[in-house]
Parts: structure tokens; C-alpha cells; sequence
């Protein structure tokens, strides 16, 4: 078992040291050009136009346990005071106990 | 206490007689060539200057080589330092000299070797490759006890890179870019986090998880034999 440890830890060293081997592309004028060809292929970069969809996400992310929470107590809030206007007229929609639709409930018509 | 107050007196008295006598520093001043600093370069590239970005391009280039080279097939450096070059010049806007030009310029070349990976990953049509017996040679005098002089030499072979490169294939996009910053390329936690725009932690947990992954192949590797 231990050798077997050993012999990943020496495969892992050598894996190391290939990867750490430079290896090299000759880069020549036609690579240049090409890449400055595509660049003025382009239009030119405008800050107007650019929207920072990454630093969005961070903001989202960052917030999206205090709108749990808020909605969670919010929840509570709602279930435990069922005296509220809204609730109310929701039973009443719901329920109409009497016949009466929503636009009467309202006084309406 | 009244030597001890004495004592800081006086060493106080040669400090100040020190500082007075000081030599004149002479100041050489060397003329250089000046070269634009990126900051006003990537002024003139935003402002409309095109061809200011050819400055960069060249001043860069061995940079973005270097990291691309590290990270994708070398049939594909060409293709893939052209996209960070391209994705550079459209990003320049947001750049903003919040910190290093070359850091910021590393953090879009190895996002681009992710995402290369990534398409490769969805569009991977070609069947992985698999070990000659040139490899498996490679891999018997790795495991042989041997000098640390002839390990070294041994590994830096070229089978070697081919054995690497067969174990990276086998890896998910993730895990291979975490796996050569974290565990190949010995960079910490934080930094891969923030060349990969990941969080800390997932950081950490892909880490393991890749190199428990990567042992899992040499073991493989090693039982194949």
C-alpha cells in the first residue's frame, strides 16, 4: 500500500516536471498580423456599450442570502397576521361565502 | 534609569550629527528611450487608436505564449493567443488600471484556456487517446529507483508531456484547469480562485477533487502496466 502511495507521489513529481518544461512556438510577424487584422475587424472598444455581466452576478450572489432571509420573515409575517386587508379580501375571493364576487366586495359597483 | 535616559539622549545626539553630515546623494540621471506606459497606450487603443494595440501586442505577446502554452494543445497556442489578444481589445474599457495591466492580462488568458477547454469538452467528438508502448517505457523508468539527476531528465521527456496530457484528457474542464494552477503550476487557493473567477471554496473542494481524480488515473496508469 505504501509503495503504491509512493509510486503516485513519483508519477506526480514527473508529471511536475513535464509541465514545468518550456516549450516554445517561434512567433513570426504573420502571427502578429493575423491578430491585428481581427483587432481592426473590429469596432473600437466603447466603455458606453460594455456591461459588467461578472460584476452583476457577484452583486447578486452577494445579496441572494439577505433576500432569503427577507422573504422567509416575510413569510412568517404574513401566516402569523392574517388580520390584513389583503388576506381578507383574498378569503373573500376565494371563499365567497355570501355569492358576492370581488367588484362588490370592493363597493365598486 | 538615569543611565538608561542618558543613553537615549546620546544616541539621539549621533543620530541627528548623522543625519546632518550626510552625504549628498548624487543623482544619475539615464536617458532612455521612453515607452509609453500601458495606461496611455490603452488610452489611445479606447480613444480609437488601433494600431496603438500593436504596442501591447508585441510587448505581451511572450506573456500570453507562455501561460497558453502551458495550458492548451500547442496545435491550438496560435488560435487561443489570438482570442486573448482579441478578447484584450474589447475588453479594454473595463480594465480601468484597478490594478497590473500583465495581472489583468493573465486573468483573461487563463479564463480563455478554461473556456477552451470547455468548448472542447461539449464538442469533443474524437475518441481520447491512448498510451504507446513508447509511454508505458516512459512511465517504467519513472517508477524505477533512480538519482534524483536522471528522475528529473527522465520526466522532462517528451513521452512524458504525452503521459501528462493523456491523464489531463480524462479530467472535466474544471478540474483540469484547478489540477495545472493549484497542483502543477503550485500556484495558491486564492490565486487560482481569482484567475478562475471562482470562490474560495469551490476552489478548494475542486482542487482535491481533481487531485484525487488524478491519482485515480496514475493509479489506473500504474495497474495497466
Amino acid at each position: 500500500m505504501k509503495s503504491r502511495k509512493q509510486q503516485i507521489r513519483r508519477v506526480e513529481e514527473a508529471f511536475k516536471a513535464a509541465y514545468r518544461k518550456k516549450a516554445e512556438i517561434p512567433l513570426g510577424p504573420a502571427w502578429e498580423n493575423h491578430v491585428m487584422r481581427a483587432v481592426r475587424g473590429l469596432s473600437v472598444p466603447s466603455p458606453k456599450k460594455y456591461f459588467d455581466f461578472e460584476g452583476f452576478g457577484h452583486l447578486v450572489w452577494r445579496f441572494t442570502a439577505a433576500t432569503c432571509f427577507f422573504a422567509l420573515v416575510l413569510m412568517v409575517y404574513a401566516i402569523i397576521s392574517e388580520q390584513g386587508t389583503a388576506s381578507e379580501v383574498t378569503r373573500l375571493f376565494f371563499e365567497d361565502p355570501l355569492g358576492v364576487d370581488m367588484v362588490h366586495s370592493l363597493g365598486i359597483i | 534609569m538615569v543611565t538608561l535616559l542618558c543613553g537615549a539622549v546620546l544616541s539621539g545626539i549621533i543620530a541627528i550629527q548623522r543625519w546632518q553630515h550626510k552625504e549628498p546623494q548624487v543623482s544619475i540621471t539615464v536617458h532612455q528611450a521612453e515607452e509609453p506606459s500601458d495606461d496611455a497606450i490603452i488610452r489611445r487603443v479606447v480613444s480609437g487608436d488601433v494600431n496603438a494595440f500593436e504596442i501591447l501586442l508585441r510587448k505581451y505577446r511572450s506573456l500570453v505564449f507562455g501561460i497558453v502554452m502551458k495550458h492548451v494543445p500547442h496545435e491550438s497556442a496560435e488560435e487561443v493567443a489570438q482570442d486573448v489578444f482579441v478578447r484584450v481589445y474589447q475588453s479594454l474599457p473595463s480594465y480601468a488600471a484597478k490594478g497590473s495591466f500583465s495581472a489583468w492580462l493573465t486573468t483573461l488568458a487563463v479564463r480563455s484556456c478554461y473556456d477552451f477547454w470547455r468548448n472542447h469538452e461539449r464538442n469533443r467528438e474524437v475518441p481520447l487517446s491512448s498510451l504507446t508502448e513508447e509511454h508505458q517505457k516512459w512511465l517504467d523508468e519513472v517508477l524505477a529507483p533512480r538519482s534524483r539527476e536522471a528522475f528529473r531528465e527522465q520526466s522532462a521527456r517528451q513521452e512524458g508531456e504525452e503521459v501528462l496530457r493523456y491523464a489531463l484528457e480524462r479530467l472535466s474542464a474544471e478540474d483540469r484547469m484547478v489540477l495545472s494552477l493549484v497542483h502543477l503550476e503550485g500556484l495558491s487557493v486564492r490565486e487560482a480562485a481569482s484567475l478562475l473567477d471562482w470562490g474560495m471554496v469551490k476552489t478548494k473542494v475542486r482542487a482535491h477533487r481533481a487531485r484525487r481524480e488524478m491519482r485515480r488515473i496514475i493509479l489506473e496508469l500504474i495497474a495497466e502496466r
